[in-house]
């Protein structure tokens, strides 16, 4: 479980999160929605200690994470796995050793079970056979996949994934989004999308959160939408306002 | 006018205030280098593709400047020690000169052209395109992965070069003296090897290892702030390579100050 409590977070003077208490239940997905800039990334950043909050805690597994220590976040951060936006695959490596490189930094794993590992990860995220290209050689779904598949090998505990199907067509985000839904619930994740894909969280996610200027509106399961009444949802889910009942159905 | 100079003076403040910020976390990002070199916790495989890297892409360069400059220096030399009669030490002139100041300083500027660009662009590249926060996700800490093996490198190749451009540019100064007729190898190479003293030839080795250091760490430095997509790589990249030129020049007095007070 993941909570955070009274998380408050600014750049040059600039409030991008306020005042955010939220709870993420065990091996929920949790998606949360909001327009470009709205704090989704810096948020995310936050919960993986990646940037320290002004003010407030954050507590995983019980444990409030910020009065840990930089090595004892570097352990914590290996039950965390993370999906950025950009991929953020290693350019000077080839996909293979891309995900071998979580299980060599970590693990006590011999290179055959690596490699039997990274196959079957692969399988998994349907990309057998691009062992040996290099991120730059595939395509946008492809690194978000090859991505994924790293941020999964260490079987997380938790998965953050930034706006996994940004940029990319309907289809290879419907792909995606089934990919994560999937993996999540094999590995038994407490999984937190952020994205401004509204179909695709509405499908996968088992509880929806919206942010508006660095502030949250909890909405519960998906189906709660048909319900709610909030202007600011409302304007944010544009077209799909109106036709929400149906999609949900 | 009041509120003029009340807003130079803040502005003043507001810069001086920047440097101090700048220069205390480049001393923090030292001070991490080292704890992670002194826990050991240093890539053998990754230091050595890093010399190797480090080494052969700026030899040819290096080589070309030494040559270059040992040969100019023979030949201005030779000319105005003609006029006092005092041709014969153009040897010396040439072999001090290069292993006390020249090489050092042009080796390590050449360097930091060639190899600190690179290092400033690819950590920047990586960091605006989130490879180094991944890094961390992972539970690694960037600066143990990416710089320490670095900073090693630059630490045992930029004096290796030093030595290598001393030598050619010493070749270089005979070469053209001996075009000018004015001298054989023998008696060249003999007066150059009479009159360098081992303090010469340390001082410019000293010199390249506290220079190393300042390339790397500015290099690196800067490639880890580095923001703003590809415009803010070139950015960082452009200043990274001008702050290693300045500290470089100006490091090379105050060392040059202490090592002769030192009696280097």
């Amino acid at each position: 479980m993941i909570e955070t409590v009274a998380l408050n977070k600014s750049f040059n003077g600039v409030e991008v999160l306020k005042d955010i208490n939220v709870i993420f239940k065990a091996n929920e997905i949790t998606c949360i929605l909001g327009e470009s800039g709205s704090g989704k990334s810096v948020f995310l950043q936050t919960l993986a200690a990646l940037h320290e909050p002004d003010s407030g805690k954050i507590f995983i597994n019980k444990e409030n994470i910020l009065q840990k220590s930089e090595e004892e976040l570097l352990e914590l951060r290996k039950k965390i796995g993370y999906l950025f936006q950009s991929s953020a695959l290693f350019d000077f490596m080839n996909i293979y050793d891309n995900l071998a490189f979580p299980l060599r930094e970590n693990t006590a794993l011999s290179e055959s079970e690596i490699s039997k590992k990274i196959k079957e990860i692969l399988q998994e995220v349907n990309l057998s056979g691009v062992e040996e290209k290099f991120p730059n050689e595939l395509s946008g779904g492809m690194q978000k996949r090859a991505s994924l598949a790293r941020s999964v090998i260490l079987q997380p505990q938790f998965l953050f994934c930034d706006e996994p199907t940004s940029g990319l067509d309907p289809e290879h985000a419907r792909i995606i989004a089934r990919l994560i839904a999937k993996i999540s619930k094999v590995y038994k994740a407490t999984t937190i999308i952020t994205s401004h894909d509204i179909p695709n969280s509405l499908a996968i996610a088992d509880r929806i959160v919206f942010i508006f200027d660095g502030q949250f509106t909890e909405v519960g399961a998906p189906s709660n939408l048909i319900e709610n009444q909030d202007r600011r949802i409302n304007s944010f889910l544009g077209p799909y306002a109106e036709v929400k009942k149906c999609m949900i159905e | 006018m009041k509120k003029k100079i009340t807003d130079i003076i803040i502005h003043i403040g507001k810069y001086i205030l920047g440097i101090v910020q700048e220069t205390g976390s480049i001393l923090m990002f030292l001070i991490k280098v080292f704890s992670f070199i002194a826990k050991g916790k240093v890539r053998f495989f990754d230091v050595l593709r890093q010399i190797y890297e480090q080494g052969f892409e700026s030899i040819v360069i290096v080589s070309i400047t030494s040559l270059t400059t040992g040969m100019v220096l023979g030949l201005q030399g030779y000319f105005a020690l003609v006029r006092f009669g005092a041709k014969e030490f153009v040897a010396a002139l040439v072999a001090i000169s290069l292993l006390r100041e020249l090489s050092p300083v042009l080796t390590s500027i050449v360097f930091s052209g060639k190899v600190g660009a690179k290092i400033t662009s690819e950590l920047s590249t990586m960091n605006v395109s989130e490879q180094i926060l991944a890094t961390r996700t992972m539970g690694v800490d960037p600066l143990e992965y990416f710089v320490v093996s670095r900073i090693i490198a630059c630490v045992i190749v930029l004096p290796i070069l030093v030595v290598i451009s001393g030598v050619i540019g010493i070749f270089g100064g005979y070469l053209a003296v001996s075009w000018e007729g004015a001298t054989n190898a023998i008696y060249y190479f003999h007066n150059t090897l009479d009159i360098v003293a081992l303090r010469d030839f340390l001082s410019g080795i000293i010199k390249a290892f506290v220079f190393s250091v300042i390339i790397g760490i500015i290099c690196c430095y800067q490639g880890f702030k580095a923001e703003g997509g590809s415009l803010g790589v070139g950015k960082f990249t452009t200043k990274a390579v001008a702050y290693c030129y300045i500290m470089i020049i100006v490091f090379n007095f105050v060392l040059t100050k202490i090592l002769l007070r030192l009696g280097f």
